[in-house]
Parts: structure tokens; sequence; C-alpha cells
């Protein structure tokens, strides 16, 4: 199997909001939502059926608000592109992305707040991009234990659903309480509104359009109820996928994250005037871990599976069904959030031929790579590309010694298949010139690495500027209006294009085929703007409310190689409609 | 084969190769990142964080 699994990018942008505007914009919920309404003006749009407030388009991709503490000033914009095939499909469908929120932006704020795709602001807080990879779970005896486990750990996940929906009826009772306090007190207090900041987080007649989660002081003690409450099942369950969990691919994989840097890091500048190759990869503290919920910034994020148990399954058991199934997602977050094509499409392209290897088990036993944390920011720390790695073996090696490891390994996988699409021989080709582009000529890389782009950008129009202006160039570098430096670069011819303008234009209006989002988009651009109310998820779309809404199921589509997908909605909704 | 930035760098050296009139030059678009970074940049940087970060 070669370039077949489904694969997806989730890409969190920052923005740049002048100061005040997020006040007067009514929060970064508000600008969530004014973000949203404007790119109903440019594809259809149907609400998202999910944990997260956020909608589905007709692209088959969705858009999120990521609620990280948005009463306290938090909360970002994140977009998922559709399940894609292939590495060129991705890129495709991320760049559509890219130009349909940022024309949203323009849209609804003009100049006033733009968006940026990077990974870490001047502050040091860490977001960005996560790649997907349907990947094999674990086979034989692990899988056994992975589903006994599942099994065993029933009582502590029936407990811990009783404990949240506890909790549930508390905030509702909450809610009924700080209404009556507000209706009687603020005939007593001098000032009403600030009464209603306190026990709602905005003012009475803001209710609706504020932040979700109430008041700041309520938002900060319900994240750490939540976490206690769910602390038992976080750790029980954290073993159980340590133990099973993707336990081939991670040991495979990790020598190829840590030295892929090198190729598709975007470069940072950091406090102390040094530059960096990655954004994200300094920020890494261990190996897997949940994302976030514990300050962890893991490499393999095992935060989707947590979320399904604690969040979806609660709502809908059948979710938790779905755990035992032998394929999932891995979810990798070590990797940056990229603007140059030739970066991006190699990222994506060089892991997903890889995991390919790997999993048809020619992947011959990679270097062990002794701490590989440190090792990750010894690699980041030197841009000449020198630094010898320490092995488990005694030996040492570079980063580019490793990454042609497995371009060799790929070479021979590949070889064995003549069958294998010709976009993965195209994917060996650039990662092979790329690699001899970095021993020989890095600057030959301007314009197609993102990383030897900014330090281009930085040793000519930044020398001699202080660390502040540098730091500019470093965060401006990913703004992706006109006046961000890659695109002024872009403008002025340096840009290495992979895709054509007709293959972005084709991604912003339509989903990939032959995966799950091609049915999912059909769908919305045919039933957004009819009469009956209409939203999705990822594995369903739902036409009508209540009891006689028509349940459409996408997992259908998982199998479907793009030649027989249906061709319309129509086609698919005889195939579907239950 | 000249990489995309030697192909610049020679167009600029003799103008009349250069073809698009409308699109900056490399040289002009590093001077406009120069000049717009040393633009209040400890306000960009305020402008752009983004608090508590994401996954």
């Amino acid at each position: 199997m070669v370039f077949e699994r489904l694969i997806g990018l989730e890409t969190e942008y920052a923005l740049q909001v002048p100061a005040g505007a997020v006040k007067r914009a009514g929060g970064r919920y508000q600008i969530f939502r004014d973000l949203v309404s404007a790119l109903r003006g440019i594809t259809p749009v149907v609400d998202a059926r999910h944990m997260k407030e956020g909608v589905f388009h007709a692209s088959g991709g969705a858009v999120w608000f990521e609620t990280e503490r948005p009463a306290a000033g938090g909360g970002l914009i994140e977009g998922a592109t559709p399940e894609c095939r292939s590495p060129r499909q991705l890129l495709a469908w991320q760049r559509a992305q890219d130009e349909l929120l940022s024309e949203a932006a323009h849209r609804a704020f003009g100049r006033q707040i733009r968006l940026l795709k990077n990974d870490r602001d001047a502050k040091g807080n860490v977001y960005g991009a996560q790649e997907n990879y349907e990947a094999t779970f674990a086979t034989g005896a692990r899988l056994w234990i992975w589903r006994v486990g599942l099994v065993l750990m029933l009582p502590l996940v029936l407990a811990s659903w009783a404990l949240l929906w506890l909790l549930a009826l508390l905030i509702v009772l909450y809610t009924i309480v700080a209404s009556l306090v507000y209706l009687v007190g603020e005939r007593f207090v001098r000032d009403p509104d600030e009464l209603a900041r306190f026990l709602f987080g905005c003012e009475f007649d803001q209710l609706g359009q504020a932040a979700p989660t109430g008041p700041a002081w309520l938002e900060a003690w319900l994240s750490t109820i939540t976490r206690v409450l769910t602390a038992p099942l976080a750790g029980v369950f954290y073993l159980l996928l340590w133990a099973t969990a993707f336990t081939r691919l991670r040991a495979n994989l990790l020598p190829f994250l840590i030295s892929r840097t090198i190729v598709c890091g975007s470069g940072m500048l950091d406090n102390a005037g040094r530059f960096l190759l990655a954004d994200k990869a300094p920020a890494m503290n261990c190996l897997t871990g949940y994302g976030g919920l514990l300050g962890d910034r893991p490499i393999f994020t095992f935060g989707h599976f947590f979320k399904t148990v604690y969040a979806d399954a609660w709502m809908s058991p059948r979710e938790y069904l779905r755990l035992f199934a032998r394929t999932h997602r891995l979810q990798i977050a070590l990797g940056d959030s990229n603007l140059a094509e030739p970066a991006e499409y190699l990222r994506i392209g060089t892991t997903l031929l890889v995991i390919d290897c790997i999993e048809a088990g020619e992947m011959p036993r990679p270097p062990r790579v002794r701490r590989p944390l440190r090792a990750l920011r010894a690699i980041c720390a030197d841009p000449t590309l020198t630094t010898r790695l320490p092995l488990g073996d005694g030996q040492s090696c570079s980063a580019l010694e490793l990454q042609r490891f497995y371009l060799e390994a790929c070479r021979r996988f590949l070889e064995r298949r003549p069958e294998a699409p010709r976009e993965a021989r195209e994917v060996l080709r650039r990662w092979e010139a790329t690699l001899d582009a970095l021993q020989d000529d890095p600057e030959s890389l301007v314009g197609s690495l993102d990383w030897v782009t900014k330090r281009f950008v930085l040793q000519t129009a930044g020398r001699d500027a202080t660390w502040q202006m540098r730091k500019k160039i470093d965060l401006r570098y990913h703004e992706l209006s006109p006046q961000g430096y890659f695109q002024q670069l872009n403008a002025a011819g340096v840009a290495e294009h992979i895709l054509e303008p007709s293959e972005i234009e084709l991604a912003r209006r339509n989903p990939p085929v032959g995966t799950p989002a091609s049915a999912r988009g059909r769908y919305i651009r045919e039933f957004a703007c009819g009469d009956e109310p209409v939203s999705a998820n990822w594995k369903c779309v739902f036409i009508g409310q209540g009891r006689k809404a028509k349940v459409i199921r996408l997992g259908d589509y998982r199998r479907l190689p793009p030649s027989k997908a249906p061709s319309s909605a129509a086609e698919a909704q005889e195939e579907d409609a239950e | 084969m000249p990489t995309k930035l030697q192909e610049l760098t020679a167009a600029e050296a003799n103008p009349s190769v250069v073809a698009r009139p409308e699109a900056p030059s490399l040289d002009q678009a590093l001077k406009a990142i120069a000049v717009d970074a040393a633009a209040a940049p400890e306000a960009y940087l305020r402008e752009t964080e983004v608090p508590h970060g994401g996954e």
C-alpha cells in the first residue's frame, strides 16, 4: 500500500490584532464568529456537530474555535483540512484553506485583523500544526491488550462520565442561580454591568455572543475541576495507550521525525537572538502525551483518544466502540506550519512514505538516537547541519545522515513496487535533491525551505537590526496577508511552487475525491442553503432535526478508490440515505 | 541549473531580463521588509501574542 491511507493537517492560526481591537471586536470568540460569517459569504458552510464549536465547509474541511481559556483572553482559530490521500492533494487543500481563511479575515476585518500561520509567539506560547495519518494502531497481542484494557476500564469510564454529568448539572444550576442573583441584584448595585461581568463574563445583553465558558474565574475553576475529576481515567488510559498505541511506528519514526526538522522547520529567532531551525521543536518536552493537558508537549499526541473517551463517548457511547478498531489516527505534533510549498509537501510526503515503508515491514531497524529530545534541540540549534548525535551503539551521526538512511530505505521499498503511484517517486526525487542541496549549497533552497528562506531574510533585511526588529521579521514572515514577508518574497518571484493555481482554485470549491470528505463536501454544497437545517461532523452529515433527521454515514467512503466514488451528491444520497 | 535566487539576482543585474514590470524585485522586497520591520516592532510582537497558546 503506497499513498492510500487517509491523511490530514490541523493548523492553529495566530491573529495580529491591534491593541484594544480584541475588546472592541467583542473578544476572540466574537472574532471567530465574524470570521465564520464572512466565510459563509465565500463558500457554503454548515454547523459542526462536535464537542468544539465550529463549522464544516463545502471543501470538506472544518474551522474550529480552539477554546484555550477564551474568557481569559485565549482561544484560537483552527483550520482542519478534509481527509486526503496523497501529499499533493493535501498540499492543495491546505493552501486552499489558508486562502479561504485569509480572504474571510480580510472581508470581516479589512486590514485590522490578520492571520499568521506560525507556531510560537514572541512570548513563547506554542500552538500551530498537527499532522494526522491513518495507521495500524496495534497487531497481535498488543491489539488484544488494548481491547481487553478498554473493557476493564469501563467502570472507571462510567464513573468519570457520572461525575461529568454531575458537573454539567451544577453548571446549569449555577446559570439559574446567577440569573436570579443578577435580576434581583441589578436593582440594588451601583453598576449592574460589573455584576453581570462577574457572574457571566460579559454584560447581560451580550449573553450568547460572549465566550461560551462564562467568566474567567469560573472557566479556571471548571478547567481545574475537570482535570481533577478525569485524572484517574487519564492516568490509566495513558498507560494503556503508551503500552499499545502505534508502538512499532513510534519506535521507527522517531529518528526520522527529529531529523526531518532540517527539511521542514520554519526557523525561529530565540530570546538570545540565536537562529533555530524550527519554531515548535524546541518546546517539545516528552515523546508521548495528551498534548497540553498537563503542560505536556509531546511528539506523538494521544489527546484525541482521551477526548473520545471523556467527551465524545460521554455524549454518544457508540464512539467508545470505535476505539476497538485496528486502525486509528496517528497524530504528530512535532512539525511547523510551513509557508514554502516544497517544505510542506516534503513534510507530508516523506512522512507518508516512511509510514508506508514501516507498515509494510520493510524499514530496516533505524539507528537509535540517545536522548531524542536533547538531540532534537541540538539539531535545531545548528544551521550548519554538522552536529553529531550520539547513538545507542556508541556511534554518532548527523541529521542529514539519518534522513539519508530513511531515504535509502524508501527507495528500496519503492523499487520493489513498480505499481506505486508516480507521485511517490516524485517525493523521493525531491527529497534526495533537497538533502543534496542542504549538504552542498543550502542557500539554493531560499524560497523552497522555510528556515533557509527566513535565515536569508534575517541576514539581509535584518542585518544590524535590533532583536525586536529581527523578531518582527521572524513573525511577520508567517502573515498570510500581502504584507506578510513570505508573501512579499513570493510577489518578487522567490518562492518555488509545486501546485498550479488551478489546483488550489479547485480545492477552494470542491472536496477531495475518494475520501469521506467527498460526500461531506457535496452534501454541504447541495443542502447548506436549503430549508432544512444541516450539520456535519467527521463521520456523518445530518439533514433535518430531531428523530426525523436523515443521517448520512461517511464511513463507507473510507475504502472507496477515487474511481469508484459517487460522482454526485444525489447518487451518494441514493446509496446512503437511511 | 540556476536556483530561483540565482535567476533573480542575474535578472536584477540585467534589468532588461525582468519579465514582470509590476512585480517588485528581490532587492526591493528585501528593502521594503527592512523598512517595515523597523516600524514599531514592539507593537507587532504584542499584537501577535496568543495568550495560553494551543494544542
